[in-house]
């Protein structure tokens, strides 16, 4: 008993009041005069948590009917009673500005410092709501083109995929192209993919099921402004020339995009294999575009036809969006054996001719976008050797990839499978369709033989500290060099702009003595008529970085031709009265995407099937909808605690002390209260909110607004 | 901004598509998955940690709720129709003080709780009680709760038919009383006679006597409930043969269960598939399950004319003694301080009862005991023994009787400190004779949050746990304050009128009482008469 008695003493010392009585309890009902005046000691010493005063009072009182003399028991007794005060009667009327689910709020400005957003409804603009924005729907912060994916999402989930694809088009110019080869990177930033909350949203795959479900077969958007009367060219027509070209459209401008190939759409024709991307959707997504007004002249080469300074005269702005087509060839000894070549090279030969001459063993060098594209459309090229499973000999298409070995092309990759640049779910395609990843392995040299490749060296390497591009910098493990026997070599280790088209007069202004531009990744140049837009101008990346550079370029090819900032982003903040979720959905699982089969697979057939229209809803039913924003009104709130019961997120509900707060009014922090009376407010720390609406289930004061709040951009007229 | 409360705003957006999603919210899994019929003998010895937060929820089932406190429980019995004989109230005295520190607690729902249980003492208190035929099975959780009447029964002068013959049957019919997985709790009230007294309109069944052509039959009504979004019950049935009364409730239940809202415990209730539907509907409904199990006679049933309920005002206000039906013999009416009932004057009470009453306790939905039966003789008797021990029999139905709840004592859900407002209103008011009687028939209800479990909602004063912001950092304990609320003829909800600060509800109580004594008609104008005569903005004006 008495060592008992000590060990809860020292548990009680040590701030831990609930494992104390609990120890107390063990030995039976508490009734003992130590034990209950040491219960009464526990909760008179935390004093913090609901019903310590009341357990400290209830068993202070037994000890002391019983006999205790601790002085301690009748001053617990004495300081749990409240005084009540005379006089004024305090009748204060619940004053509440913010409201809840049920409640329509103004378009105000936010009456309380604590508020998420700067307005209580409308348009709002200062950092604080981008800021809310960027942090909240990660995905649409994450995608370059800013694409409104919670919009779209719920458009799909309501069955409405034309609306979905409407949106898309709004913001990414390319929804049925992008659907298929997007590099998603809004997949990575999802909230559902965090930690304990499962697998993204196949963002991405529903973009595609909203322009496979949509009827119209031509969507073509209204203008913003009317014709301008002012003339823009535009070089290149691959995904930012295109975009650019279809920006500056809707903006009233008369456009003519340059194009030196016989058809548009640069890299989507040229480097992407049609078993990834059919070429009839190219064509319609860029007829839309057409359809406003822009025309495309191809077989036409600046610097040749025409140079830069004629289309500059010519016009009132240029924007040159001709991509990186220069290869980055790697300067290794033997490298003009005969066998080595370009992967874009290769690819564009394979693309516009359908065929083209390759070995038996292949190998492509290299970890992003275009190695992937060379491997497999390598791996759906004839080769002499055939090797037919017996079973399936029946079913194989003609140029199937099962007429070819396994094993016979390869990629060789100098870092690790984390620091490669391809499309999610491309490295488990690789393998599926038996192309062998190798990856810390540093190309050193190629062995030739009559002027032909037949062997590469390698070295094996480790990975450092990170370099520029932010990935970890490969180094040589001496010692560890081995050869390997190829007859092909493809070659996917980047491209860089070709500048060499821009005319003499404006090489100076432009174009540093390394070929890239002096302008670096801005939109505009040192010449003023004169901008840039995509690759050509940030380097060889992803479709969408293209777009979305495209989006911000045009911005400054208006401003400087109509003098004006015609187009302004607001977050637009809507009541809303449900959102529609229920915790439930969060279970519903990634809904695979159907591929054809191995024996299915060449050239021209596509790999990916899209999800059927169920599925589609199925999946878009997953989306947390992160643009809705739960807050919690303070002044209704009557600090019941439930949402915090309900919360499923350990951080999503807290009880806060005090916000903090940054110049321009920005939740930057909090600190958590922990005694009852110094909770000055229960408040949604939306960052971590996965929209499950849970606390509005739980509120029973209705004190939880709903608000959809979007980033739009609007034409505006001064 | 409005301020008012609107609690019957339905949720617009009704998605229909929803294929992938599964079925069931956690708490359905687990009252699929789960055997509420625990053995406490085996949770005793079982170590805390390995007692799931599923399991604990489930232990509701048999009437034990995990307390505040982490190392305690509290367990609630059952008792139909509120009445209990001293030889049980004895054994639950014994139990408490053996326990539960000696301590029980009257419930508004006419039944006693213990606290302060320990896990390994649950199988030790339950098995008690249900040697003296009192068990805990459906004292909380998804099931039947407690059948509830008023306190008159089989006693009262007015009383029409039997209640308590009705309530006994509904609790032993295994049809209802095996419902174990409802969409949410369920209750029901049977009354003695067309009385506000048995809360008819807050319960999701409520049945009234009448008598017609020297028959009794019932009227029923279905889908109030108060919690934090009350409604009032509708008149389904103007008349239902007697012997068609377990087949309705039966039906009202199965109805319950096909259609309450599983995904939403908020608003998964009776009350609010009544209100969806509409009286007409639900009463159709009704109909068609008892066709489809056979239940004969369904053409004597009539349909109410007019869903809005007409109950009796309430035919008690503030007598220490009636006269029951039966010639010779009295109810004798005692007022039980905060509901808590101590070791020694619960013995106290007991002897009483046998020595100069029937061996009848009744409680009352206002956490109080009558003596049920005491022959007219002693009553003078008794009155000075309860007077000499200590125990209040003046003030019923008036200020001095105030319902409170154990608020942030012992409750996890509670936001104020109710037992506390209820000492500070009853050491200030309740003993200021003059005062009290003045202000005349009154109910103060005091709820420790939105549950409303003390059933601010109708009362003529209701006061809400809540905090309050302070503008200068962290939160105030106060109490929001609704007045007006009734549940006679078709019964009011009570409409806010402000907040106060735990430290100022007696002055502010006091304003709104003088407010009243100043401006009302006449010494006979009851509280609830004045505010429906004056409003709520008249109200707020006069707070302001």
């Amino acid at each position: 008993m008495k060592q008992l008695l000590n060990e809860a003493k020292q548990l009680i010392d040590d701030g831990l009041c609930d494992e104390a009585v609990e120890l107390l309890c063990r030995q039976g009902v508490p009734e003992d005069t130590q034990v209950c005046e040491l219960i009464a000691l526990a909760h008179h010493h935390r004093d913090y948590a609901r019903g310590d005063v009341f357990s400290a009072v209830v068993f202070a009182s037994r000890a002391l009917m019983q006999g205790s003399t601790n002085p301690k028991m009748q001053e617990i007794i004495n300081s749990a009673k409240r005084q009540n005060k005379d006089g004024d009667a305090h009748l204060t009327p619940q004053d509440y500005k913010i409201g809840g689910w049920n409640e329509q709020r103004d378009a105000v400005d936010a009456p309380l410092r604590s508020c998420a957003l700067s307005k209580l409804k409308g348009k709002a603009d200062t950092p604080k709501d981008f800021d809310w924005l960027g942090k909240n729907i990660p995905c649409q912060k994450a995608c370059p083109a800013a694409t409104d994916i919670p919009g779209y999402l719920s458009a799909i989930y309501e069955g409405r995929h034309e609306e979905a694809y409407m949106i898309n088009l709004r913001d990414n110019v390319f929804p049925a192209v992008l659907g298929r080869v997007c590099a998603r990177p809004c997949e990575s930033e999802c909230r559902h993919g965090w930690d304990d909350l499962g697998e993204p949203v196949a963002i991405c795959f529903s973009k595609r099921s909203a322009a496979d479900f949509k009827q119209q077969d031509l969507v073509i958007m209204d203008k913003w402004f009317e014709d301008s009367g002012k003339r823009v060219a535009v070089v290149g027509s691959g995904v930012a020339g295109l975009a650019a070209a279809r920006q500056l459209a809707l903006l009233g401008h008369n456009v003519t995009v340059y194009e030196k190939h016989s058809i548009p759409g640069g890299m989507l024709n040229q480097g992407i294999p049609v078993f990834r991307l059919p070429r009839d959707l190219i064509n319609k997504e860029i007829e839309q575009i057409s359809a406003l007004g822009v025309e495309i002249i191809c077989n036409t080469e600046i610097g040749k036809d025409i140079t830069l300074s004629e289309l500059t005269g010519n016009n009132d702005a240029v924007v040159m969006a001709a991509g990186t087509l220069q290869p980055n060839l790697l300067d290794l000894p033997g490298k003009e054996l005969e066998g080595i070549r370009h992967g874009l090279d290769f690819l564009l030969e394979v693309n516009e001719a359908g065929s083209t001459e390759i070995g038996d063993k292949v190998v492509v060098i290299g970890g992003g976008f275009t190695a992937m594209d060379c491997a497999r459309t390598a791996r759906r090229l004839g080769a002499t050797t055939v090797q037919v499973e017996e079973e399936k000999a029946d079913k194989v298409a003609s140029g199937s990839i099962l007429r070819i070995p396994k094993g016979n092309v390869g990629v060789w990759y100098r870092r690790s499978v984390d620091e490669m640049l391809v499309t999610p779910g491309e490295i488990e395609e690789l393998e599926h369709e038996h192309i062998p990843l190798e990856t810390r392995v540093s190309p050193k040299a190629y062995v030739g033989e009559k002027g032909r490749v037949i062997a590469m060296q390698f070295v094996r390497t480790e990975l450092g500290e990170p370099d520029a591009s932010g990935r970890r910098r490969p180094i040589d493990i001496a010692g560890s060099e081995f050869e390997l026997p190829v007859d092909t070599v493809l070659l996917a280790t980047g491209q860089f702009p070709d500048t060499r088209w821009i005319d003499h007069a404006l090489k100076a202004e432009l174009v540093e003595e390394d070929g890239w531009l002096k302008s670096g990744t801005a939109f505009s140049t040192a010449r003023e008529r004169i901008f840039a837009a995509g690759d050509f101008a940030t380097g060889a990346s992803s479709l969408i970085q293209a777009i979305g550079h495209a989006k911000g370029c045009v911005r400054a090819v208006d401003q400087f031709l109509t003098g004006q900032t015609r187009l302004k982003d607001f977050a637009r903040i809507e009541d809303v009265t449900d959102s529609g979720r229920i915790r439930e959905m969060d279970a519903v699982p990634l809904q695979p995407m159907p591929t054809v089969g191995l024996e299915e697979r060449d050239l021209p057939t596509e790999v990916e099937q899209g999800f059927g229209e169920e599925a589609s809803i199925d999946e878009a039913q997953r989306c947390y909808q992160c643009h809705y924003k739960y807050e919690i009104d303070s002044d209704k709130c009557i600090y019941c605690d439930w949402c915090v019961k309900a919360k499923p997120r350990p951080e999503c509900i807290l009880k806060v002390k005090e916000l903090h707060h940054d110049d321009e009014g920005r939740i930057v922090g909090w600190d958590i209260a922990e005694k009852a009376d110094d909770v000055n407010m229960i408040w949604i720390n939306q960052e971590d909110c996965i929209r499950c609406g849970a606390c509005v289930a739980a509120c029973p004061v209705d004190a939880i607004s709903i608000q959809k709040v979007s980033l739009i951009t609007e034409p505006v007229t001064a | 901004m409005a301020l008012s409360l609107r609690p019957n705003i339905k949720r617009t957006k009704q998605r229909q598509k929803m294929k992938a999603q599964p079925g069931l919210t956690q708490v359905e899994k687990d009252k699929l998955e789960i055997d509420p019929d625990f053995d406490f003998r085996e949770i005793a010895t079982r170590p805390f940690e390995e007692i799931t937060p599923n399991e604990l929820a489930m232990f509701k089932w048999s009437g034990v709720y995990h307390q505040l406190q982490p190392s305690f429980f509290m367990i609630r019995v059952v008792t139909p129709g509120g009445r209990m004989s001293t030889t049980q109230f004895d054994r639950a005295v014994e139990l408490a003080d053996q326990y539960a520190q000696g301590e029980l607690c009257i419930t508004t729902r006419q039944t006693l709780q213990f606290h302060w249980v320990r896990k390994e003492d649950i199988y030790k208190v339950i098995e008690g009680m249900a040697e003296v035929g009192i068990t805990t099975k459906n004292g909380c959780g998804d099931v039947p709760r407690n059948i509830i009447g008023d306190s008159l029964a089989g006693a009262g002068p007015e009383q029409v038919g039997d209640s308590l013959k009705l309530i006994r049957a509904m609790a032993d019919d295994d049809e209802i009383q095996n419902q174990r997985n409802l969409p949410r709790k369920h209750k029901i009230s049977v009354a003695s006679s067309n009385d506000a007294l048995a809360q008819t309109l807050m319960n999701c069944q409520g049945w009234v006597p009448l008598e017609r052509n020297g028959e009794v039959g019932w009227k029923y009504h279905a889908g109030g409930g108060l919690g934090a979004r009350p409604y009032l019950a509708k008149a389904i049935f103007d008349w239902v043969p007697e012997d068609r009364v377990l087949d309705v409730t039966r039906a009202a239940i199965e109805a319950f269960r096909r259609h309450g809202d599983r995904h939403k415990r908020a608003h998964a209730r009776l009350k609010v598939v009544v209100d969806t539907m509409g009286a007409k509907k639900f009463g159709d409904v009704l109909m068609e399950i008892m066709k489809e199990s056979g239940v004969q006679g369904l053409d004597q049933i009539e349909y109410a004319r007019d869903s809005v309920p007409s109950i009796g005002r309430m035919s008690i206000n503030g007598e220490a003694v009636i006269p029951q039906k039966e010639a010779g013999r009295s109810i004798v009416r005692i007022m039980i301080s905060r509901s808590e009932l101590k070791t020694a004057e619960s013995r106290a009470l007991s002897q009483l009862a046998d020595e100069l009453g029937g061996g009848i306790l009744m409680f009352t939905n206002r956490q109080n005991i009558e003596l049920h039966d005491v022959p007219n003789e002693n009553v003078d008797a008794l009155l000075a023994a309860l007077q000499e021990a200590g125990f209040r029999t003046e003030g019923h139905e008036h200020l001095p009787d105030i319902v409170a709840c154990v608020g942030t004592t012992l409750c996890k859900m509670a936001v104020s400190d109710s037992p506390d407002a209820y000492h500070s209103l009853y050491d200030a008011l309740a003993n200021d004779e003059k005062y009290w009687k003045s202000v005349g028939t009154l109910r103060i209800n005091i709820t420790g949050c939105p549950n409303n479990c003390a059933h601010a909602w109708i009362a003529d004063i209701g006061l809400r746990g809540t905090r309050t912001r302070s503008p200068d950092g962290g939160s105030t304990e106060g109490y929001s304050i609704f007045v007006g609320g009734k549940l006679s003829e078709a019964g009011r909800i009570a409409e806010y009128l402000c907040d106060a600060p735990a430290e100022a509800i007696v002055p502010a109580v006091k304003k709104i009482l003088d407010t009243y004594l100043e401006n009302r008609s006449s010494e006979d104008e009851l509280f609830v008469d004045f505010y429906e005569r004056m409003g709520i903005d008249q109200f707020k004006e006069w707070v302001k």
